[in-house]
C-alpha cells in the first residue's frame, strides 16, 4: 500500500469532523513521508503506522461520549421540570417522596422502581436515601446534583 | 517536538522498550492537546509541514504530578520485589 492509497483509506475511516480530518491527515501523511525516507521503503513506513482502520478507531472520538454529553443535559432540564409541575400540581413540597420520583426515573430511561432526586444549593429540594449514586452535571447547571438511587420508592 | 520526533525519542531513550506502534503516538497527543495538557502548531522544516507540540503550564504541572506519583510506585514495588 503506497502513501497515498493509506491515507485515502484512513480517510474513509475516520469519524471526526472536517477540520479534525484535515489535520490528522496532514500529521499522518507528514509523519510517513519522514519514515519513508528514514527507512528507504514506502511500505515499511506504512506498515509500521498500523492498519488504518485501527489508527481511525483511535482518532474517532466515542459516539456514545456524544450522546452522553447531551443526554444528561436534556435529562436534567427534562427532571427539572416535571419536578416543577408536579410539586406545583400538590402545592408544597411533600416531606417524603412521593410518586414523583419513579414517574422520573422512568423519564429518565430507569426502571420503574428506580427514583431520581434532585438537591440544589439553594436548599434541600428532596430527601432520598443514603448510599445512591450520584453524577455531577456541572457543565449543565452548576447548582445541581441528580442522584440516581436505584431503590428509592416513595411508599 | 513532532510526532515523528517523539517516538524515535521514546525509541532511543527507553533502550528499545517503547517501540510503540507508530499509529497510537498521534490521537494520544490529540487526547493530551484537548485535555489542555499540551499545544500545537504547524511548523515547516526543510520544507515540509509538521504538527509540533509543546508541554503548557498545566501539562507540566501533571507532568511532575504524574512523575512523583511513579517514584512512589516504583519505589513500592522495588521495595516489594528486591530479593534478601
Amino acid at each position: 500500500m503506497t502513501i497515498e492509497e493509506y491515507l485515502a483509506e484512513l480517510r474513509r475511516h475516520l469519524r471526526v469532523g472536517p477540520l479534525a480530518r484535515r489535520r490528522i491527515l496532514q500529521e499522518v501523511e507528514s509523519h510517513l513521508f519522514d519514515a519513508a525516507a528514514r527507512e528507504g521503503d514506502e511500505q515499511m513506513a506504512v506498515s509500521s503506522f498500523g492498519p488504518p482502520d485501527q489508527v481511525a478507531a483511535r482518532f474517532s472520538h466515542p459516539r456514545r461520549f456524544v450522546h452522553l454529553r447531551w443526554f444528561l443535559p436534556a435529562t436534567g432540564i427534562a427532571a427539572a421540570v416535571v419536578i416543577g409541575l408536579v410539586l406545583g400540581w400538590q402545592g408544597a413540597a411533600p416531606s417524603r417522596p412521593s410518586d414523583a420520583i419513579p414517574a422520573l426515573a422512568m423519564l429518565t430511561g430507569e426502571e420503574s422502581e428506580s427514583g431520581l432526586s434532585i438537591i440544589s444549593d439553594l436548599g434541600y429540594m428532596r430527601t432520598a436515601r443514603a448510599g445512591c449514586t450520584t453524577i455531577n452535571n456541572a457543565s449543565l447547571v452548576r447548582s445541581l446534583t441528580f442522584k440516581l438511587c436505584p431503590t428509592l420508592i416513595a411508599k | 517536538v513532532h510526532g515523528y520526533a517523539l517516538i524515535e525519542a521514546l525509541k532511543q531513550s527507553s533502550g528499545g522498550t517503547f517501540a510503540l506502534p507508530e499509529g497510537t503516538i498521534y490521537p494520544a497527543l490529540h487526547r493530551l492537546e484537548r485535555a489542555g495538557l499540551l499545544s500545537s502548531r504547524w511548523s515547516s522544516e526543510s520544507g515540509r509541514r509538521r504538527r509540533v507540540y509543546k508541554l503548557t503550564r498545566k501539562g507540566a504541572t501533571a507532568l511532575d504530578e504524574r512523575r512523583q506519583a511513579w517514584k512512589q510506585f516504583a519505589q513500592g514495588v522495588d521495595l516489594v520485589v528486591q530479593e534478601g
